[in-house]
């Protein structure tokens, strides 16, 4: 039935999503009004600087922040047409493994120390595709062989610290798709590991979705990842989305002047040896602050004095695809008087 | 020293207010005792409950509330004396084992290992089965037993301290060892010991009324709620007051102790808030965005 | 693996050493004359004579590694020497009174896992809930009990007042039964305590939201993935425990009146018996430390994590 989903719905439909955590010192609302959509088969790149929401984004709906944080959210998030915020705990505990998958940052510590890696993975094809132990560890044998894992047999009898960095993620890769889900969440799958290991897990990553044509949203700010994947990119910056488009069009021709600014800051190989690294310039802004405007605006070439007045909207791009939008007014103007 | 106000306000307030409660007793108790605690009155012995005395009396008709008023000050003074012979001790142990390093470490740590396998009271015992029962043997003793705590927790925090790059370019700039001690690594191991010290203090306070329990501790007259309760148990079937009364104070007092110790401990978790504090937040969240 | 155990064996055996040279410094160190005090002890008159024979009998004017290595020498082949105030060889004392102190180690134990089982199990299934909170309430109460204090409550509840319990005496399976209880609870709701907290540090590590993002619920969370990275730390509380409860054994034998080696240990401390005070420092040090390295090989062989540390 997967496959005969439409491929023009969306599976993943977020809209005016806006998280607040509370703790005992300070609120702050790292997801300000956020949009989106993910169809089904398709891979979105969620990019921007650490802080910047991209991981609370993804984890509140699903109800995976970490002990000891109170979240508020409002909005909603419909996954297959149904509304996560107002499911109930039991509807969220089948979408979670079962059709959400999740691949966590760093795998030694999402990986439970003291149990052996089989019987990790086995028990979510257990609880969401009702396999017995015996057909459980069989997948899991295959899941491991899958993703790229040698010797799987042996390694299910194994402890995660036993394993490298580059196979723990691959386990956690495997851990992720064991329930068979239709959406995977990539939170930063390659920051944890060594350069060498990140390019062959998102090989890893591209050639599964596109055997199982699972859809994906990979959370990131490498953009190495967004070009080695994604179709789609979003890029946050404190919370808010600043601009929405595939991946062509907004690494090929940025428009929002963040987008531009990460780009030119991640250097190159064909840029001169000796040449400046070019970073931006500033700091991100307090979230536990309101922000009136744009939140770029203090350290944007652009600005103008009403961009710290007024938030700006999502505004499609003129002459280019449909879907593409950006946040930024002022660019808008001299890019469509430009072409 | 910024770390322990830190952790009094974790705390909560009704743990700090009974361990206060019992300080204030320690230092105005003499002046709020309705009669000498060690007046002897054959004529009204075992006395139940009474306007005279509010707490009755015992078999030799001294005033029990007076007496567990000056036995707080016995426990708590006796307590803050072992803590700080300890604490010393144990904190120039570490010290010298955590920034020395190698042999030295070696030696005081197995010593401090021995220490903290036998349990306190066994040292402490023999101790004062050697040098004979009396109120100052006692106090040396139980610092003796308690000195290899604290020097483990020095140690750790010593050593964890060298390491760290600051202390490191210290060294390198040229700064004596005294003056890397006194000036950085005292003043960080302080901090902790404090710490652990006012967690530590309700089991010290039981092993002092352990010892007198036994007769190897405070000696009669002065009143210690240990030896109250051992004098109080040949009447408890008649005055079971006798026995009740020293044992609820001494066991309020290492409550309060003991929460306190495991506020700290648990204060280290992130917990969810309670949903009283959750519409504060919010409230306050929202006050703070529509401004 | 072995290695480890080994070199944790060798430690054990020089603090084995360390226990010997403490309990022999302390009797040697005894403030005044030993010879003066053992005549005196015999009774009859004590003259310079009388002294002096005694100091030569005990090898007192020896120099002090040379008396060490006599006495050590004599511990190796059993003989503890003799009672001071009653004469009667130290070491089938201690045998006489080992029975009662180990079913009073046994039946604490018991106690302790049975309440520290117990409690942290309510806890834990509706953590931060009302049982949680009674729970810990009892918790903290129960470990800042004095051992005496509950002793003699219990004695007053059971035997003076239901008077359904023995209170005296070590008569047979009835007259354990308080004993145990009294020196029990405490370690017991210790116990609880230890597993409370830890099993809270546990569900704030990441591998919990992995747990949930599989789709499990929290007790299912709680018993497999929790609970397993807390059996360490249970393990190394209930060595802690047992030293605990022996420690308890001082004050809870002379209360109920058991011939226990602690309740021995307490009178040789009462009447200065330095043969009998130093030869039960030195069984309880080796005891305890022998406890210590057994949990320390037990816990190794559990947790994965220090197996590999162990390898490696």
């Amino acid at each position: 039935m997967k496959d005969m989903h439409d491929m023009n719905t969306s599976l993943l439909e977020v809209a005016n999503l806006s998280v607040t955590l509370h703790t005992a010192k300070t609120s702050v609302q790292p997801v300000d009004n956020v949009s989106y959509s993910v169809k089904a088969g398709e891979v979105l790149a969620i990019v921007g600087e650490s802080g910047s929401g991209k991981t609370i984004m993804n984890m509140a709906p699903l109800g995976l922040l970490p002990a000891g944080v109170d979240s508020e959210m409002s909005g909603s998030v419909r996954f297959e047409g149904q509304d996560l915020l107002s499911a109930g705990n039991g509807k969220l505990r089948q979408v979670r493994g079962g059709e959400i998958g999740v691949i966590f940052q760093d795998p030694l510590s999402a990986l439970n120390p003291v149990r052996r890696i089989g019987r990790q993975i086995a028990e979510i094809s257990e609880r969401h595709l009702g396999l017995t132990t015996k057909q459980a560890e069989k997948k899991v044998a295959e899941l491991l062989a899958l993703v790229g894992l040698p010797d799987p047999l042996s390694r299910m009898q194994q402890f995660p610290h036993e394993l490298s960095g580059g196979m723990r993620q691959r386990v956690g890769i495997a851990m992720s798709l064991a329930g068979e889900p239709k959406l995977l969440i990539a939170d930063e799958p390659t920051t944890a590991l060594d350069v060498t290991v990140q390019a062959q897990i998102v090989e890893l990553l591209k050639d599964l979705q596109k055997r199982l044509r699972m859809a994906i949203v990979v959370i990131t700010h490498d953009f190495g990842v967004v070009s080695g994947m994604a179709n789609k990119v979003a890029v946050m910056y404190a919370g808010r989305l600043s601009e929405l488009g595939s991946v062509d069009d907004v690494l090929l021709d940025p428009v929002h002047p963040y987008t531009r600014g990460l780009l030119k800051s991640v250097p190159s190989l064909d840029s001169e040896i000796g040449s400046e690294f070019i970073g931006l310039p500033g700091h991100p802004p307090d979230l536990s602050r309101r922000i009136d405007g744009c939140p770029f605006a203090p350290r944007c070439f652009a600005a103008l004095e009403s961009c710290r007045e007024h938030r700006p909207p999502l505004l499609p791009v003129p002459h280019s695809a449909a879907a593409r939008v950006v946040a930024c007014p002022v660019v808008l103007n001299s890019h469509a008087e430009a072409v | 020293m910024k770390d322990f106000i830190s952790t009094l306000r974790a705390v909560g307030w009704p743990i700090n207010l009974l361990i206060a409660f019992f300080i204030f007793i320690t230092l105005f108790g003499s002046f709020i005792t309705p009669y000498d605690p060690n007046a002897q009155d054959l004529m009204s012995a075992l006395q139940s409950f009474s306007t005279r005395h509010w707490l009755g009396t015992d078999n030799l008709g001294r005033d029990t509330l007076s007496r567990l008023i000056s036995g707080a000050q016995t426990t708590l003074v006796g307590v803050t004396i072992i803590l700080a012979m300890a604490g010393t001790v144990g904190m120039v142990l570490g010290t010298i084992s955590g920034f020395f390093g190698r042999w030295v470490d070696e030696v005081i740590m197995r010593l401090v290992d021995f220490g903290l396998s036998v349990p306190s009271l066994f040292v402490a015992l023999a101790i004062v089965g050697v040098f004979g029962p009396s109120y100052w043997n006692m106090i040396i003793a139980l610092s003796i037993a308690w000195v290899p705590i604290y020097a483990r927790l020095t140690r750790g925090v010593v050593k964890a301290a060298v390491n760290q790059p600051h202390i490191e370019s210290l060294r390198v700039l040229g700064a004596s060892r005294t003056r890397i001690i006194v000036h950085h690594l005292i003043p960080v191991a302080l901090g902790q010991v404090l710490i652990y010290a006012s967690a530590d203090a309700g089991l010290l306070a039981l092993a002092i009324a352990n010892l007198s329990f036994l007769g190897l501790g405070v000696q009669p007259p002065l009143a210690e709620w240990g030896q109250m309760l051992v004098s109080g148990m040949p009447y408890l079937q008649e005055a079971p007051r006798l026995v009740i009364l020293p044992g609820v104070a001494l066991t309020l007092m290492v409550v309060g102790f003991n929460l306190f110790g495991e506020s700290i401990a648990l204060a280290k978790n992130p917990r969810p808030l309670s949903k009283r504090k959750l519409a504060l937040r919010r409230q306050l969240f929202m006050k703070e965005k529509a401004a | 693996m072995l290695k480890v155990a080994i070199n944790r064996g060798m430690s054990a055996a020089v603090l084995i050493v360390i226990a010997s040279i403490f309990s022999f410094i302390i009797i040697a160190a005894f403030p005044g004359n030993v010879a003066a005090l053992i005549a005196e002890l015999r009774g009859g008159f004590v003259t310079h004579d009388v002294v002096a024979k005694v100091a030569e009998d005990y090898g007192l004017n020896d120099p002090l590694p040379v008396r060490y290595f006599a006495w050590v020498g004599d511990v190796l082949q059993g003989d503890f020497g003799h009672s001071l105030r009653t004469g009667e060889d130290v070491s089938a004392a201690i045998v006489k009174r080992l029975q009662a102190t180990f079913i009073l180690i046994a039946g604490g134990i018991t106690v302790t896992l049975i309440v520290g089982v117990t409690l942290g199990f309510l806890g834990a299934m509706w953590p931060n809930g009302t049982v949680d909170r009674i729970v810990r309430v009892i918790a903290v109460v129960c470990v800042s009990v004095p051992k005496f204090f509950m002793a003699a409550m219990l004695i007053l509840a059971f035997g003076v007042m239901m008077n359904l319990l023995p209170t005296f005496g070590f008569r047979g399976p009835l007259s354990w039964i308080l004993p145990s209880i009294a020196v029990g609870i405490v370690p017991g709701a210790l116990l609880s305590r230890i597993a409370r907290v830890a099993l809270e540090e546990a569900m704030s590590r990441p591998y919990v939201v992995t747990a949930k993002s599989k789709g499990f619920g929290r007790r299912r969370i709680i018993f497999r993935d929790a609970l397993p990275n807390i059996v360490p730390v249970c393990l190394t509380a209930v060595g802690m425990d047992i030293a605990f409860i022996t420690q308890s054994s001082l004050i809870i034998e002379p209360i109920f009146s058991w011939q226990g080696v602690g309740a021995y240990f307490v009178e040789a401390a009462r009447f200065r018996d330095l043969p009998v005070l130093q030869s039960c420092l030195l069984l309880f040090s080796v005891f305890f430390i022998i406890v210590n390295l057994s949990v320390d090989l037990i816990v190794m062989t559990v947790d994965p994590l220090q197996r590999r540390a162990a390898r490696a």
